[in-house]
Protein backbone atom coordinates (compact mmCIF):
# COMPACT_ATOMS: atom_id res chain seq x y z
CA UNK A 1 0.00 0.00 0.00
CA UNK A 2 1.58 3.22 -1.20
CA UNK A 3 1.93 5.54 2.60
CA UNK A 4 2.01 8.79 -0.03
CA UNK A 5 -1.76 8.73 -0.18
CA UNK A 6 -3.76 11.80 1.01
CA UNK A 7 -6.22 11.35 3.12
CA UNK A 8 -9.13 12.32 0.42
CA UNK A 9 -7.46 9.16 -1.76
CA UNK A 10 -7.53 6.86 0.87
CA UNK A 11 -10.92 7.43 2.12
CA UNK A 12 -11.75 7.05 -1.63
CA UNK A 13 -10.63 3.97 -1.39
CA UNK A 14 -12.58 3.00 1.48
CA UNK A 15 -15.64 4.00 0.16
CA UNK A 16 -14.98 1.31 -2.27
CA UNK A 17 -14.80 -1.07 0.12
CA UNK A 18 -10.77 -1.26 -0.24
CA UNK A 19 -9.63 -2.48 3.87
CA UNK A 20 -6.11 -1.89 2.93
CA UNK A 21 -6.74 1.58 2.64
CA UNK A 22 -9.15 1.53 5.88
CA UNK A 23 -5.88 -0.13 7.35
CA UNK A 24 -3.67 2.82 6.41
CA UNK A 25 -6.28 5.39 8.09
CA UNK A 26 -6.29 3.76 11.08
CA UNK A 27 -2.72 3.79 11.65
CA UNK A 28 -2.66 7.76 10.81
CA UNK A 29 -5.73 8.49 12.68
CA UNK A 30 -6.20 5.90 15.77
CA UNK A 31 -3.68 7.83 18.23
CA UNK A 32 -5.84 11.58 17.96
CA UNK A 33 -8.76 9.53 17.64
CA UNK A 34 -8.35 7.74 20.59
CA UNK A 35 -7.27 10.42 22.93
CA UNK A 36 -10.34 12.54 21.91
CA UNK A 37 -12.02 9.23 22.97
CA UNK A 38 -10.20 8.58 26.03
CA UNK A 39 -11.17 12.17 27.38
CA UNK A 40 -14.68 12.04 26.80
CA UNK A 41 -15.05 8.76 28.11
CA UNK A 42 -12.17 9.19 30.67
CA UNK A 43 -12.16 4.98 30.64
CA UNK A 44 -9.33 3.02 28.27
CA UNK A 45 -12.06 -0.17 27.65
CA UNK A 46 -14.76 1.81 26.85
CA UNK A 47 -12.58 3.97 24.40
CA UNK A 48 -11.26 1.28 23.02
CA UNK A 49 -15.11 -0.10 22.27
CA UNK A 50 -15.85 3.80 20.40
CA UNK A 51 -12.74 3.17 18.60
CA UNK A 52 -13.96 -0.12 16.99
CA UNK A 53 -17.53 1.38 16.17
CA UNK A 54 -16.31 4.99 14.96
CA UNK A 55 -13.97 2.39 12.12
CA UNK A 56 -17.05 0.20 11.40
CA UNK A 57 -19.00 3.48 11.25
CA UNK A 58 -16.14 4.96 8.75
CA UNK A 59 -16.01 1.88 6.84
CA UNK A 60 -20.20 1.39 6.12
CA UNK A 61 -20.92 5.22 5.87
CA UNK A 62 -17.31 6.75 4.37
CA UNK A 63 -19.92 7.27 1.70
CA UNK A 64 -21.19 10.29 3.81
CA UNK A 65 -18.09 12.24 3.37
CA UNK A 66 -17.92 15.02 1.27
CA UNK A 67 -14.88 14.65 -1.11
CA UNK A 68 -15.06 18.10 -2.22
CA UNK A 69 -13.94 19.22 1.58
CA UNK A 70 -11.08 18.06 1.39
CA UNK A 71 -10.87 17.59 5.06
CA UNK A 72 -10.77 14.37 6.20
CA UNK A 73 -9.29 15.95 9.66
CA UNK A 74 -12.23 17.88 10.66
CA UNK A 75 -15.08 15.18 9.59
CA UNK A 76 -13.05 12.09 11.07
CA UNK A 77 -12.83 14.42 14.51
CA UNK A 78 -16.42 15.73 14.66
CA UNK A 79 -17.60 12.58 13.72
CA UNK A 80 -15.33 10.71 16.66
CA UNK A 81 -16.69 13.59 19.06
CA UNK A 82 -20.44 13.07 18.33
CA UNK A 83 -19.97 9.27 19.16
CA UNK A 84 -17.95 9.50 21.80
CA UNK A 85 -20.37 11.73 23.36
CA UNK A 86 -23.57 9.43 21.96
CA UNK A 87 -21.57 6.67 24.22
CA UNK A 88 -21.61 8.85 27.36
CA UNK A 89 -24.80 10.15 27.15
CA UNK A 90 -26.30 6.81 26.75
CA UNK A 91 -24.02 5.26 29.62
CA UNK A 92 -25.65 8.00 32.05
CA UNK A 93 -29.10 7.24 30.30
CA UNK A 94 -29.79 10.81 29.01
CA UNK A 95 -30.25 9.10 25.63
CA UNK A 96 -32.68 6.44 24.89
CA UNK A 97 -33.56 7.29 21.56
CA UNK A 98 -32.96 4.36 19.30
CA UNK A 99 -29.90 4.04 17.65
CA UNK A 100 -30.78 3.19 14.23
CA UNK A 101 -29.28 3.84 10.93
CA UNK A 102 -31.41 7.59 10.44
CA UNK A 103 -30.23 8.07 13.63
CA UNK A 104 -26.44 8.02 13.01
CA UNK A 105 -26.99 9.78 9.97
CA UNK A 106 -28.47 12.71 11.72
CA UNK A 107 -26.86 12.89 14.94
CA UNK A 108 -23.39 11.13 14.48
CA UNK A 109 -22.59 11.99 11.20
CA UNK A 110 -21.24 15.66 10.73
CA UNK A 111 -22.20 17.60 8.29
CA UNK A 112 -19.41 19.45 7.22
CA UNK A 113 -19.21 22.62 5.77
CA UNK A 114 -18.58 22.71 2.08
CA UNK A 115 -16.77 26.02 2.59
CA UNK A 116 -13.74 24.80 5.11
CA UNK A 117 -10.33 25.04 4.58
CA UNK A 118 -8.96 21.51 3.38
CA UNK A 119 -6.52 19.93 6.47
CA UNK A 120 -4.37 17.13 6.50
CA UNK A 121 -3.64 14.37 9.75
CA UNK A 122 0.09 15.54 8.84
CA UNK A 123 -0.45 19.26 8.99
CA UNK A 124 -3.05 19.21 11.78
CA UNK A 125 -0.49 17.36 13.97
CA UNK A 126 2.04 20.48 12.99
CA UNK A 127 -0.49 23.06 14.80
CA UNK A 128 -0.08 21.01 18.05
CA UNK A 129 2.12 23.46 20.05
CA UNK A 130 0.12 26.34 18.67
CA UNK A 131 -3.42 24.96 19.96
CA UNK A 132 -2.11 23.85 23.09
CA UNK A 133 -0.55 27.52 23.55
CA UNK A 134 -4.15 28.56 22.26
CA UNK A 135 -5.89 26.89 24.89
CA UNK A 136 -4.02 27.55 27.87
CA UNK A 137 -4.27 31.41 26.89
CA UNK A 138 -7.80 30.91 27.70
CA UNK A 139 -8.67 31.76 31.17
CA UNK A 140 -9.84 28.45 33.57
CA UNK A 141 -13.64 29.73 33.20
CA UNK A 142 -13.05 29.59 29.41
CA UNK A 143 -11.40 26.39 29.61
CA UNK A 144 -13.94 25.16 32.18
CA UNK A 145 -16.99 26.45 29.30
CA UNK A 146 -15.71 24.72 26.58
CA UNK A 147 -14.79 21.15 28.12
CA UNK A 148 -18.48 21.13 29.32
CA UNK A 149 -19.81 21.96 25.61
CA UNK A 150 -16.71 19.84 24.03
CA UNK A 151 -16.04 17.03 26.15
CA UNK A 152 -18.66 16.16 28.30
CA UNK A 153 -21.52 17.54 25.54
CA UNK A 154 -23.57 19.91 27.60
CA UNK A 155 -25.73 22.13 25.46
CA UNK A 156 -25.65 25.86 26.22
CA UNK A 157 -28.57 25.61 28.15
CA UNK A 158 -26.87 22.68 30.66
CA UNK A 159 -23.90 24.59 30.80
CA UNK A 160 -25.69 27.87 32.08
CA UNK A 161 -28.17 25.68 34.05
CA UNK A 162 -24.77 23.89 35.53
CA UNK A 163 -22.88 27.49 36.22
CA UNK A 164 -26.17 28.95 37.24
CA UNK A 165 -25.58 32.10 34.27
CA UNK A 166 -27.56 33.87 32.09
CA UNK A 167 -27.84 31.68 28.50
CA UNK A 168 -26.89 34.85 26.41
CA UNK A 169 -23.48 35.13 28.43
CA UNK A 170 -22.58 31.49 27.50
CA UNK A 171 -23.71 31.81 23.95
CA UNK A 172 -21.02 35.18 24.03
CA UNK A 173 -18.99 32.72 26.18
CA UNK A 174 -18.43 30.45 23.74
CA UNK A 175 -17.72 32.99 20.68
CA UNK A 176 -15.39 34.34 22.26
CA UNK A 177 -13.37 31.09 22.99
CA UNK A 178 -13.49 29.90 19.34
CA UNK A 179 -12.37 33.20 18.28
CA UNK A 180 -9.71 33.67 20.50
CA UNK A 181 -8.44 29.88 19.56
CA UNK A 182 -8.80 30.98 15.65
CA UNK A 183 -7.23 34.00 16.21
CA UNK A 184 -4.09 32.46 17.97
CA UNK A 185 -3.81 29.71 15.58
CA UNK A 186 -4.34 32.67 12.60
CA UNK A 187 -1.68 34.59 14.01
CA UNK A 188 0.84 31.72 14.70
CA UNK A 189 0.65 29.70 11.98
CA UNK B 1 -38.73 35.19 8.82
CA UNK B 2 -35.87 34.32 10.72
CA UNK B 3 -32.85 37.00 11.20
CA UNK B 4 -29.38 35.98 9.24
CA UNK B 5 -27.86 37.60 12.60
CA UNK B 6 -29.37 35.39 14.86
CA UNK B 7 -28.36 32.58 13.06
CA UNK B 8 -24.51 33.82 12.81
CA UNK B 9 -24.66 33.48 16.78
CA UNK B 10 -26.16 29.98 16.77
CA UNK B 11 -23.03 28.68 14.57
CA UNK B 12 -20.15 28.52 17.47
CA UNK B 13 -22.96 26.42 19.04
CA UNK B 14 -23.44 24.72 16.16
CA UNK B 15 -19.58 24.24 15.32
CA UNK B 16 -18.83 22.85 18.93
CA UNK B 17 -22.14 20.11 18.87
CA UNK B 18 -23.48 22.06 22.08
CA UNK B 19 -26.62 23.17 20.37
CA UNK B 20 -29.99 23.16 22.22
CA UNK B 21 -32.79 21.65 20.35
CA UNK B 22 -34.89 24.85 19.59
CA UNK B 23 -32.04 26.73 18.02
CA UNK B 24 -30.90 23.12 16.12
CA UNK B 25 -34.96 23.61 15.05
CA UNK B 26 -34.16 27.19 14.24
CA UNK B 27 -31.58 26.63 11.90
CA UNK B 28 -33.36 23.36 10.47
CA UNK B 29 -36.22 25.94 9.12
CA UNK B 30 -33.79 28.55 8.26
CA UNK B 31 -32.65 26.07 5.85
CA UNK B 32 -35.82 25.15 4.76
CA UNK B 33 -36.45 28.14 4.12
CA UNK B 34 -33.86 28.64 1.50
CA UNK B 35 -31.56 31.02 2.95
CA UNK B 36 -28.53 31.98 2.40
CA UNK B 37 -26.47 29.94 5.02
CA UNK B 38 -23.36 31.29 6.41
CA UNK B 39 -21.27 28.58 5.31
CA UNK B 40 -18.25 30.32 5.83
CA UNK B 41 -18.75 30.92 9.22
CA UNK B 42 -19.53 27.86 10.00
CA UNK B 43 -16.53 26.40 8.29
CA UNK B 44 -14.28 28.58 10.26
CA UNK B 45 -15.58 27.29 13.40
CA UNK B 46 -15.70 24.07 12.61
CA UNK B 47 -11.94 23.94 11.76
CA UNK B 48 -10.97 25.66 14.71
CA UNK B 49 -13.48 22.51 16.69
CA UNK B 50 -11.64 19.92 14.87
CA UNK B 51 -8.51 21.87 16.09
CA UNK B 52 -9.03 21.65 19.87
CA UNK B 53 -8.07 17.33 20.57
CA UNK B 54 -4.89 18.26 19.48
CA UNK B 55 -4.03 20.15 22.69
CA UNK B 56 -4.67 16.89 24.42
CA UNK B 57 -2.01 14.81 25.27
CA UNK B 58 -1.65 12.26 22.83
CA UNK B 59 -2.57 8.36 23.79
CA UNK B 60 -1.68 5.58 21.40
CA UNK B 61 -3.92 2.72 21.31
CA UNK B 62 -2.76 -0.83 22.16
CA UNK B 63 -1.52 -2.80 18.88
CA UNK B 64 -4.11 -5.38 19.57
CA UNK B 65 -6.65 -2.46 19.12
CA UNK B 66 -6.33 -3.12 15.31
CA UNK B 67 -6.96 -6.70 15.14
CA UNK B 68 -10.18 -6.24 17.67
CA UNK B 69 -11.73 -3.87 15.18
CA UNK B 70 -10.46 -6.13 12.30
CA UNK B 71 -12.50 -8.70 14.71
CA UNK B 72 -15.65 -6.38 14.60
CA UNK B 73 -16.04 -5.90 11.06
CA UNK B 74 -15.48 -9.37 10.56
CA UNK B 75 -18.44 -10.29 12.78
CA UNK B 76 -20.17 -7.48 11.57
CA UNK B 77 -20.02 -8.83 7.81
CA UNK B 78 -20.70 -12.44 9.46
CA UNK B 79 -23.63 -11.13 11.00
CA UNK B 80 -24.91 -9.14 7.74
CA UNK B 81 -24.41 -12.29 5.35
CA UNK B 82 -26.41 -14.37 7.62
CA UNK B 83 -29.04 -12.13 7.75
CA UNK B 84 -29.12 -12.21 3.99
CA UNK B 85 -28.96 -15.98 4.07
CA UNK B 86 -32.09 -15.93 6.68
CA UNK B 87 -34.03 -13.42 4.54
CA UNK B 88 -33.43 -15.31 1.34
CA UNK B 89 -34.54 -18.72 3.16
CA UNK B 90 -37.84 -16.81 4.48
CA UNK B 91 -38.28 -16.11 0.76
CA UNK B 92 -38.03 -19.53 -0.29
CA UNK B 93 -40.30 -21.12 2.76
CA UNK B 94 -42.86 -17.62 1.23
CA UNK B 95 -42.35 -18.94 -1.97
CA UNK B 96 -43.59 -22.46 -1.11
CA UNK B 97 -46.51 -21.91 1.37
CA UNK B 98 -47.93 -19.61 -1.35
CA UNK B 99 -47.07 -22.94 -3.92
CA UNK B 100 -48.98 -25.32 -1.58
CA UNK B 101 -51.35 -22.54 -0.87
CA UNK B 102 -52.47 -22.49 -4.82
CA UNK B 103 -52.03 -26.23 -4.97
CA UNK B 104 -54.59 -26.69 -2.36
CA UNK B 105 -56.84 -24.39 -3.60
CA UNK B 106 -56.66 -26.37 -6.64
CA UNK B 107 -57.42 -29.77 -4.70
CA UNK B 108 -60.30 -27.69 -3.41
CA UNK B 109 -61.60 -26.76 -6.53
CA UNK B 110 -61.32 -30.78 -7.79
CA UNK B 111 -63.18 -31.83 -5.02
CA UNK B 112 -65.78 -29.59 -5.32
CA UNK B 113 -66.57 -30.83 -8.48
CA UNK B 114 -65.85 -34.51 -7.49
CA UNK B 115 -68.22 -34.00 -4.57
CA UNK B 116 -70.99 -35.17 -6.81
CA UNK B 117 -69.44 -38.99 -7.47
CA UNK B 118 -68.47 -39.15 -3.85
CA UNK B 119 -70.31 -39.72 -0.86
CA UNK B 120 -70.60 -36.57 1.54
CA UNK B 121 -67.93 -38.15 4.27
CA UNK B 122 -65.57 -39.10 2.14
CA UNK B 123 -65.68 -35.77 -0.05
CA UNK B 124 -65.34 -33.91 3.27
CA UNK B 125 -62.16 -35.48 4.28
CA UNK B 126 -61.08 -34.46 0.62
CA UNK B 127 -61.46 -31.10 1.16
CA UNK B 128 -59.27 -30.87 4.24
CA UNK B 129 -56.57 -31.73 2.49
CA UNK B 130 -54.78 -28.62 3.12
CA UNK B 131 -50.66 -28.68 2.59
CA UNK B 132 -50.69 -25.90 5.01
CA UNK B 133 -51.36 -27.67 7.73
CA UNK B 134 -47.95 -30.05 7.12
CA UNK B 135 -45.49 -28.38 8.95
CA UNK B 136 -42.51 -27.79 6.84
CA UNK B 137 -39.07 -28.84 8.42
CA UNK B 138 -37.52 -25.94 10.35
CA UNK B 139 -34.02 -27.61 11.42
CA UNK B 140 -32.88 -26.29 7.79
CA UNK B 141 -34.01 -22.63 8.58
CA UNK B 142 -30.76 -21.27 10.63
CA UNK B 143 -31.32 -20.01 14.21
CA UNK B 144 -31.43 -16.20 14.37
CA UNK B 145 -28.19 -14.59 15.45
CA UNK B 146 -29.07 -12.47 18.43
CA UNK B 147 -26.37 -10.86 20.37
CA UNK B 148 -28.06 -10.98 23.85
CA UNK B 149 -24.94 -10.77 25.77
CA UNK B 150 -23.81 -7.34 25.60
CA UNK B 151 -24.94 -4.62 28.50
CA UNK B 152 -27.60 -2.77 28.13
CA UNK B 153 -25.27 0.06 27.64
CA UNK B 154 -22.76 -1.56 24.79
CA UNK B 155 -26.16 -3.31 23.13
CA UNK B 156 -27.19 0.48 22.12
CA UNK B 157 -23.53 1.66 21.30
CA UNK B 158 -23.64 -1.60 19.16
CA UNK B 159 -27.05 -1.77 17.52
CA UNK B 160 -26.04 -0.73 14.39
CA UNK B 161 -24.04 -3.59 13.80
CA UNK B 162 -27.22 -5.59 13.64
CA UNK B 163 -28.63 -3.70 11.08
CA UNK B 164 -28.27 -4.15 7.50
CA UNK B 165 -26.56 -1.32 5.68
CA UNK B 166 -28.27 -0.71 2.50
CA UNK B 167 -25.21 -0.39 0.31
CA UNK B 168 -22.73 -2.82 1.85
CA UNK B 169 -21.32 -5.22 -0.93
CA UNK B 170 -19.19 -7.45 1.70
CA UNK B 171 -18.69 -11.09 0.40
CA UNK B 172 -17.29 -13.67 2.39
CA UNK B 173 -14.29 -13.43 -0.11
CA UNK B 174 -14.09 -9.63 1.34
CA UNK B 175 -14.37 -11.03 4.88
CA UNK B 176 -11.35 -13.57 4.77
CA UNK B 177 -9.08 -10.46 2.82
CA UNK B 178 -10.00 -8.41 5.55
CA UNK B 179 -8.99 -10.80 7.55
CA UNK B 180 -5.91 -11.51 6.27
CA UNK B 181 -4.80 -8.10 5.71
CA UNK B 182 -5.43 -6.75 8.66
CA UNK B 183 -4.44 -9.39 11.07
CA UNK B 184 -1.33 -10.06 9.25
CA UNK B 185 0.11 -6.63 9.23
CA UNK B 186 2.77 -5.27 11.42
CA UNK B 187 2.37 -3.39 14.43
CA UNK B 188 0.69 0.25 14.24
CA UNK B 189 3.36 2.62 12.39
CA UNK B 190 1.73 6.25 13.16
CA UNK B 191 2.73 9.60 11.57
CA UNK B 192 1.85 11.42 14.75
CA UNK B 193 4.84 12.02 17.17
CA UNK B 194 3.92 10.64 20.53
CA UNK B 195 6.04 13.33 22.39
CA UNK B 196 5.46 16.70 20.63
CA UNK B 197 7.06 19.07 22.96
CA UNK B 198 4.73 21.97 23.83
CA UNK B 199 6.00 25.48 23.41
CA UNK B 200 4.18 27.24 26.42
CA UNK B 201 4.13 30.58 23.97
CA UNK B 202 4.31 33.46 26.76
CA UNK B 203 2.00 36.13 26.98
CA UNK B 204 -0.21 35.39 24.15
CA UNK B 205 -2.98 36.99 26.16
CA UNK B 206 -6.53 37.10 24.45
CA UNK B 207 -7.94 40.10 24.84
CA UNK B 208 -11.40 38.92 26.93
CA UNK B 209 -12.06 40.64 30.63
CA UNK B 210 -12.70 38.94 33.64
CA UNK B 211 -16.14 39.32 34.16
CA UNK B 212 -18.20 38.71 37.03
CA UNK B 213 -19.76 35.53 35.17
CA UNK B 214 -15.97 33.87 35.12
CA UNK B 215 -15.35 34.19 38.75
CA UNK B 216 -18.73 32.84 39.89
CA UNK B 217 -17.66 29.83 37.03
CA UNK B 218 -13.85 29.94 38.54
CA UNK B 219 -15.88 29.24 42.01
CA UNK B 220 -17.69 26.25 40.30
CA UNK B 221 -14.35 25.49 38.95
CA UNK B 222 -13.30 24.68 42.29
CA UNK B 223 -15.92 22.62 43.46
CA UNK B 224 -15.96 20.48 40.25
CA UNK B 225 -12.97 20.97 38.85
CA UNK B 226 -13.78 19.00 35.28
CA UNK B 227 -15.31 16.36 36.73
CA UNK B 228 -15.29 13.39 34.01
CA UNK B 229 -18.29 10.38 33.62
CA UNK B 230 -17.04 7.49 36.34
CA UNK B 231 -18.95 4.59 36.57
CA UNK B 232 -19.88 2.88 39.30
CA UNK B 233 -18.16 -0.27 40.35
CA UNK B 234 -21.26 -2.71 39.75
CA UNK B 235 -21.64 -1.14 36.10
CA UNK B 236 -17.69 -1.86 35.32
CA UNK B 237 -18.26 -5.38 37.11
CA UNK B 238 -21.07 -5.86 34.89
CA UNK B 239 -19.37 -5.04 31.94
CA UNK B 240 -16.64 -7.63 32.40
CA UNK B 241 -18.82 -10.53 33.19
CA UNK B 242 -20.80 -9.62 29.78
CA UNK B 243 -17.45 -9.44 28.09
CA UNK B 244 -16.92 -13.14 28.57
CA UNK B 245 -20.45 -14.13 27.86
CA UNK B 246 -20.13 -11.94 24.51
CA UNK B 247 -16.68 -13.92 23.86
CA UNK B 248 -18.20 -17.11 24.60
CA UNK B 249 -21.66 -15.96 22.75
CA UNK B 250 -19.02 -14.67 19.79
CA UNK B 251 -17.30 -18.22 19.87
CA UNK B 252 -20.82 -19.78 19.33
CA UNK B 253 -22.28 -17.54 16.25
CA UNK B 254 -18.93 -18.35 14.30
CA UNK B 255 -19.45 -21.61 15.00
CA UNK B 256 -23.50 -21.78 14.05
CA UNK B 257 -21.88 -19.35 10.78
CA UNK B 258 -19.32 -21.97 10.11
CA UNK B 259 -22.01 -24.65 9.74
CA UNK B 260 -24.37 -22.83 7.74
CA UNK B 261 -21.48 -22.14 5.48
CA UNK B 262 -21.16 -25.57 5.20
CA UNK B 263 -24.29 -26.24 4.90
CA UNK B 264 -24.64 -23.65 2.51
CA UNK B 265 -21.91 -25.44 0.25
CA UNK B 266 -23.25 -28.54 0.92
CA UNK B 267 -26.04 -27.63 -1.03
CA UNK B 268 -24.39 -26.17 -3.56
CA UNK B 269 -22.24 -29.05 -4.30
CA UNK B 270 -25.55 -31.10 -4.35
CA UNK B 271 -27.05 -29.23 -7.28
CA UNK B 272 -23.83 -28.61 -9.00
CA UNK B 273 -23.95 -32.29 -9.16
CA UNK B 274 -27.59 -32.17 -10.14
CA UNK B 275 -26.96 -29.95 -12.97
CA UNK B 276 -23.77 -31.87 -13.90
CA UNK B 277 -26.37 -35.45 -13.88
CA UNK B 278 -28.49 -33.41 -16.02
CA UNK B 279 -26.08 -31.99 -18.49
CA UNK B 280 -24.00 -35.46 -18.92
CA UNK B 281 -27.83 -37.31 -19.22
CA UNK B 282 -28.56 -34.96 -22.07
CA UNK B 283 -25.17 -34.99 -24.10
CA UNK B 284 -25.54 -39.23 -23.87
CA UNK B 285 -28.82 -38.82 -25.31
CA UNK B 286 -27.28 -36.64 -28.20
CA UNK B 287 -24.43 -38.56 -28.53
CA UNK B 288 -26.52 -41.96 -28.65
CA UNK B 289 -28.65 -40.26 -31.78
CA UNK B 290 -25.58 -39.42 -33.39
CA UNK B 291 -24.43 -42.89 -33.02
CA UNK B 292 -27.41 -44.45 -34.32
CA UNK B 293 -27.52 -41.84 -37.35
CA UNK B 294 -24.05 -43.03 -37.88
CA UNK B 295 -24.78 -46.62 -38.24
CA UNK B 296 -28.05 -45.89 -40.59
CA UNK B 297 -25.40 -43.87 -42.57
CA UNK B 298 -22.68 -46.74 -42.90
CA UNK B 299 -26.14 -49.25 -43.13
CA UNK B 300 -26.89 -47.26 -46.04
CA UNK B 301 -23.81 -47.37 -47.77
CA UNK B 302 -22.94 -50.84 -47.08
CA UNK B 303 -26.51 -51.98 -49.07
CA UNK B 304 -25.69 -49.23 -52.01
CA UNK B 305 -22.01 -50.68 -52.15
CA UNK B 306 -23.53 -54.25 -52.13
CA UNK B 307 -25.94 -53.20 -55.12
CA UNK B 308 -22.90 -51.06 -57.00
CA UNK B 309 -20.19 -53.72 -56.74
CA UNK B 310 -22.76 -56.81 -57.70
CA UNK B 311 -23.66 -54.35 -60.68
CA UNK B 312 -20.02 -53.73 -61.36
CA UNK B 313 -19.32 -57.38 -61.22
CA UNK B 314 -22.15 -58.28 -63.67
CA UNK B 315 -20.79 -56.12 -66.02
CA UNK B 316 -17.71 -56.96 -65.57
CA UNK B 317 -18.31 -60.41 -66.23
CA UNK B 318 -20.47 -59.50 -69.54
CA UNK B 319 -17.41 -57.63 -70.80
CA UNK B 320 -14.95 -60.39 -70.13
CA UNK B 321 -18.02 -62.99 -72.43
CA UNK B 322 -17.59 -59.94 -74.90
CA UNK B 323 -13.45 -60.28 -75.07
CA UNK B 324 -13.76 -63.62 -75.15
CA UNK B 325 -16.25 -64.00 -77.56
CA UNK B 326 -14.28 -61.66 -79.75
CA UNK B 327 -10.88 -63.20 -79.42
CA UNK B 328 -12.02 -66.80 -80.36
CA UNK B 329 -13.69 -65.16 -83.88
CA UNK B 330 -10.27 -63.03 -84.50
CA UNK B 331 -8.14 -66.01 -84.05
CA UNK B 332 -10.44 -67.94 -86.19
CA UNK B 333 -9.86 -65.40 -88.98
CA UNK B 334 -5.97 -65.10 -88.05
CA UNK B 335 -5.67 -69.21 -88.38
CA UNK B 336 -7.46 -68.87 -91.96
CA UNK B 337 -5.52 -65.80 -93.29
CA UNK B 338 -3.02 -68.03 -91.84
CA UNK B 339 -3.03 -70.99 -93.50
CA UNK B 340 -3.92 -69.16 -97.04
CA UNK B 341 -0.46 -67.67 -96.86
CA UNK B 342 1.37 -71.08 -96.52
CA UNK B 343 -0.98 -72.61 -98.99
CA UNK B 344 -0.30 -69.84 -100.96
CA UNK B 345 3.49 -69.95 -100.69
Amino acid sequence: METELTDNELIERVINKDSKSLEVLYDKYSPILFTLIKKIVSDKEKAEIVLADVFVIIWQKSYLYNLATNNLYAWLILLTRNKSIDFIKRVRGEINDDYNDEYEDNFIIPKISPEISPLEIDKAVDKRGTIYSAVNSLTEAQQYVLSLAYYEGLNESEIAAKLNIPLPTIKTKLRVVLNSIKDFQQKEG
Amino acid sequence: MIDKQKIIGLIPAKAIGCLTVEDNLIIQSYLDEGNEFPWDELANYQYTAALLPLALQLEIPEPSLKDNVALKLIKLTEEQLAKKIREEEQLTLNKMEEETNTFSDDNLLLDESAEHQVPAEESETSTSFNLDEIDLPEADAPEPFILESESEQEQESDNFLSKENPDNTFSVDETDLLQETIFTEEPIVTNVSEETPIVNNEESKISSEQTTEEKIIEENVETEKFSTTDLSPQVEEKRTIDKSVANSKFGEIQKKTQNEKIFKALEQELDLLKSGFTESEKKLTRNLLMAYVAIAILLALLIFSYFKFTADIKALEKEVNDVKRNTTSELMEKKIIESNFYFLS
